[in-house]
């Protein structure tokens, strides 16, 4: 199995007037692998977005390092970037461009060659049945049509990597379970993909893997079943409290 | 920097842009329409406020009772006569508007003259107008009465035109009109240049944060010069753009004759030619101020944020453009490279239809290079990640413990600089004496102080508030001379090359002659208080940041170079350097900021002096006397320095290397 993310000792500080100095990601290790979907649970506040920031360079780590896709966050940034689609549950779209638009965008900022770019932008248009409203501009859009337009945008350029940041807060239960199934569909099609989370069910029907994180530190890695063996506990709520009180503040 | 993708997010803006009505109104539709409708506004509301005064009748009482004058009043069917017990009483109640109080006979033979008493109230227009209308029927009356008179002793009529006076104006009507436009033009362009750039900074740089689409281009493989580069061209173009399309209305609707008065007179010097050379010394402008706002925009996170950051830059840059216009202010060599100002007055040239060549490359290039300096800034804010995080300003502890804070400190100088040109030197117009102790104290001084309070700097250290070493201060005193013959030579040597204008030897002359509070209060004003405040902040706050970021030498260069630059004069610069670099190496030295105090008070003090006592005159002059002792005084005074403080100075090192 290719490892396709690899963190090793990822730390965030920053500097709040009023709080002080905050650790946001304190040695934070874990690996993904091809096919693979890895879940970051935690609850608010708890690094998560953090540890995926720094995992698609968007923030540059006050210590430790991470590969993806076999190429270093620090050293490598932009063959970092190539490798990865990022979706976040907030990214918003251009208002006045239409999802063609948009695709076209990202395709050409991401490299991806202009003689396929047209006939995949069609593929995407497609898969997520834009073919409707593919044209209209996207501040005419429903919130369901702007999050497909948002994920076929992550995912223009086919990066082998993909990093959803609670891609489903805000959705409605149908728009959610069309995006879990895509990312479903990412793991057939041989994607790694990480996933953050508070949504438990989420975690528990997607994750092959599930990292525990909490005030930036990871508190477990492993397999759902192999966290309920270490805590005992059945349900991931439990696991997760059963983890946090041996992880007291 | 990577130009495909510059290209790539240059194109989308580009398209988001001519999407957005907002951005089409304030860079297309504002800029066409604002100058035709303003000017035909006015003129139209002139036209109407003027004809319907013309047709109002005035009421008048008239006290007195010739029946010549009440006649003529009477014959007047706009003016109409009222009787009243208490005229002014009457006037303010807006029952009449003027009141003529006649004499109690009118002198109609000999030499004898007479007084015709107009009340009114200045303040209202009708009164006013009143006043007019009375004034002509006196006038026409006095002439007719003059007439009279010479005609009884059989004079001619011009008899009493002993001097007349003709006078004629050079200037043509297009030149007058061009000078009184050129007083307001100017600001128009930088309100239409500002308006026209904020509003596609803010969409395009706190628009990208608030919709949250910036994650998504960050996490694209285009590199973030190329994204920057890509929105500042949208703003440039579009600024540029609405100068152009405002340029051009104007132009059209002046050819078309839209517009009246002093605009449509000018009709001929804003010709092609006027406008290409506007467009040429605006285009720098436009690029440093939209990355200006780009610099701002980048720093809100939501459009409304982005507003209210703007909104006082907006007013900031209109300010140099109107001072640059007030009357005596010219596009010299000082002005040239003072941005935005420098702009006005070229803009102001051109309407005039002169287009001085160095001033204008001077224009061109000063604001060339304050764009690069807030472009290169902007780039590296949006490189670092609190363009996703938000301002946290640092991550260290305190703001500026252990940070060498040359940045900050080299922008704080700058804003100094400018302050000192647009403030300092108006206050300095009205009165030179306290103009210059309030430039120093309250300009110079209490900012560097609120400066080091705000970076929670200690001021002891930031200021150097140190007891120096005895030998220290001899020494300083020692330098004092041989400085000053320094900084003449320096200013005898570069007048070859640079001819030093008489109004600069006036200027230093004024500067001397300035009385108000007799000799110890000028000794006050010109050598103790730039002693203090200027090393306090030179050699203080500025020198003591830099040497925390670089070698102690260049530290001092650089000091002294700033010191020059802050005399705001290309003749002065050098000479002035040299000053504040033997400053800086006592200060460096003696670790205290007494000695270059010293130095600096007795520096000043012979020069104000010299112009009062032909001894020390003498210190102007390169002589082998004056050569001798300038070696000799300086020779001690480097070696006192030398012995004195190299203990001291190794152990600062040390400390000052400290990151």
């Amino acid at each position: 199995m290719s490892v396709m993310i690899a963190a090793d000792r990822l730390v965030k500080r920053y500097h709040d007037k009023r709080r002080g100095e905050i650790i946001a990601a304190n040695q934070v290790s874990f690996e993904c692998v091809k096919g693979e979907i890895f879940g970051l649970l935690g609850p608010n506040g708890a690094g998560k977005t953090t540890t995926l920031r720094l995992l698609s360079t968007i923030l540059k780590p006050s210590g430790g390092t991470a590969t993806l896709n076999g190429y270093d966050v620090i050293r490598e940034p932009e063959r970092v970037r190539a490798s990865i689609g990022y979706l976040s549950g907030e990214t918003g779209l251009y208002d006045r461009l239409t999802p063609r638009e948009i695709l076209r965008y990202f395709g050409q900022l991401n490299r991806f060659p202009d003689d396929r770019l047209h006939s995949r932008i069609d593929e995407l248009v497609r898969l997520f049945d834009m073919e409707e409203f593919s044209d209209v501009r996207c501040e005419k859009l429903s919130t369901g049509m702007k999050q497909k337009v948002s994920i076929a945008r992550a995912v223009v350029h086919d990066p082998p990597i993909l990093i959803f940041d609670e891609p489903t807060s805000g959705l409605d239960i149908i728009v959610a379970d069309t995006l879990l199934t895509f990312i479903e569909e990412c793991r057939s099609a041989g994607k790694c993909v990480v996933f953050s989370t508070h949504i438990m069910s989420e975690a528990e029907r997607l994750c092959d893997r599930i990292g525990i994180i909490d005030r930036g530190e990871i508190l477990a890695v492993d397999t759902l079943d192999g966290l309920r063996e270490k805590t005992g506990e059945r349900f991931l709520e439990k696991i997760f409290r059963s983890l946090m009180r041996g992880n007291p503040a | 920097m990577n130009l495909r993708d510059t290209g790539i997010v240059f194109r989308k803006e580009a398209i988001d842009i001519l999407r957005d009505r907002r951005s089409i109104i304030a860079t297309i539709v504002f800029p066409i329409a604002f100058f035709p409708v303003l000017l035909f506004g006015q003129q139209r509301l002139e036209e109407m406020r003027e004809k319907g005064l013309e047709d109002e009748t005035v009421w008048v009482a008239i006290d007195g009772s010739d029946r010549s004058f009440r006649k003529r009043i009477e014959e007047d069917h706009l003016i109409e006569i009222r009787e009243t017990s208490n005229f002014e009483q009457s006037i303010r109640r807006e029952e009449l508007q003027a009141s003529v109080i006649l004499p109690a006979t009118f002198p109609t033979k000999g030499n004898s003259s007479t007084e015709i008493s107009i009340l009114y109230d200045g303040s209202k227009e009708l009164s006013r107008l009143a006043r007019e209308r009375i004034r002509d029927h006196v006038d026409s009356w006095r002439g007719e009465l003059r007439r009279e008179r010479l005609q009884e002793i059989g004079a001619p009529a011009d008899l009493d035109l002993v001097v007349d006076v003709e006078e004629t104006n050079i200037a043509s009507e297009e030149r007058m009109a061009g000078s009184k436009f050129g007083r307001i033009f100017p600001i128009f362009l930088v309100l239409i240049l500002m308006n026209g750039a904020s509003v596609i900074a803010v969409d395009l740089f706190s628009g990208e944060k608030e919709r949250r689409t910036i994650e998504t281009l960050l996490t694209s493989l285009a590199d973030r010069r190329s994204v920057v580069a890509g929105k500042f061209l949208a703003v440039v173009l579009m600024a540029i753009t609405s100068v152009i399309l405002f340029l051009v209305s104007n132009f059209v609707a002046i050819k078309l004759g839209l517009t009246g008065g002093a605009a449509a007179r000018a009709s001929l010097e804003l010709s092609p030619g006027t406008g290409l050379v506007v467009v040429l010394v605006t285009l720098p402008l436009a690029i440093f101020l939209s990355a200006v706002l780009v610099l701002t925009a980048s720093h809100a996170r939501t459009y409304r944020e982005a507003q209210t950051l703007l909104m006082p830059i907006m007013l900031l840059s209109i300010v140099p453009a109107a001072i640059a216009l007030l009357p005596g202010i010219r596009l010299d060599s000082v002005a040239a490279f003072a941005p935005i100002a420098n702009v006005s007055l070229a803009v102001r040239e051109a309407l005039l239809g002169n287009f001085p060549v160095l001033p204008l490359i001077a224009v061109f290039l000063s604001n060339a290079i304050c764009a690069v300096i807030v472009l290169r800034k902007a780039v590296s804010y949006l490189e670092s990640e609190a363009v996703v995080l938000g301002p946290a300003p640092s991550i260290s502890p305190a703001r500026g413990a252990d940070r060498s804070l040359v940045r900050e400190v080299n922008v704080f100088y700058f804003i100094q600089l400018l302050l000192l040109y647009y403030v300092g030197s108006t206050i300095q117009a009205y009165d030179l004496l306290s103009g210059l102790l309030l430039t120093l104290w309250g300009l110079l001084l209490i900012p560097s102080l609120l400066f080091a309070r705000y970076y929670q700097l200690p001021y002891l250290d930031t200021f150097r508030l140190r007891l120096p070493a005895v030998g220290h201060v001899v020494a300083a005193a020692l330098l004092a001379l041989p400085t000053l013959f320094a900084a003449n030579l320096m200013f005898h040597l570069q007048s070859r090359f640079l001819p030093v204008p008489e109004q600069l030897f006036k200027e230093m002359e004024g500067l001397l002659d300035i009385g108000g509070g007799g000799l110890p209060m000028l000794l006050f004003a010109i050598a103790v208080s730039p002693g203090i405040c200027e090393e306090l902040f030179f050699r203080g706050l500025i020198l003591g940041r830099h040497e925390r970021g670089m070698e102690p030498w260049k530290a001092i260069l650089v000091g002294g170079l700033f010191f020059g630059l802050f005399h705001l004069s290309i003749y002065r610069l050098l000479p002035t350097a040299i000053m504040g670099i033997v400053a800086g190496v006592l200060a460096y030295r003696s670790r205290s900021i007494v000695p270059p105090m010293v130095l600096h008070i007795l520096y000043n003090a012979t020069v104000l002096l010299g112009g009062r006592f032909e001894g020390l005159a003498l210190i102007d002059e390169v002589s082998t006397q004056t050569v001798v002792g300038a070696l000799l005084l300086g020779a001690a005074g480097i070696t006192l320095l030398r012995t004195v403080s190299a203990p001291r100075a190794k152990e600062y090192r040390e400390t000052a290397s400290r990151p």
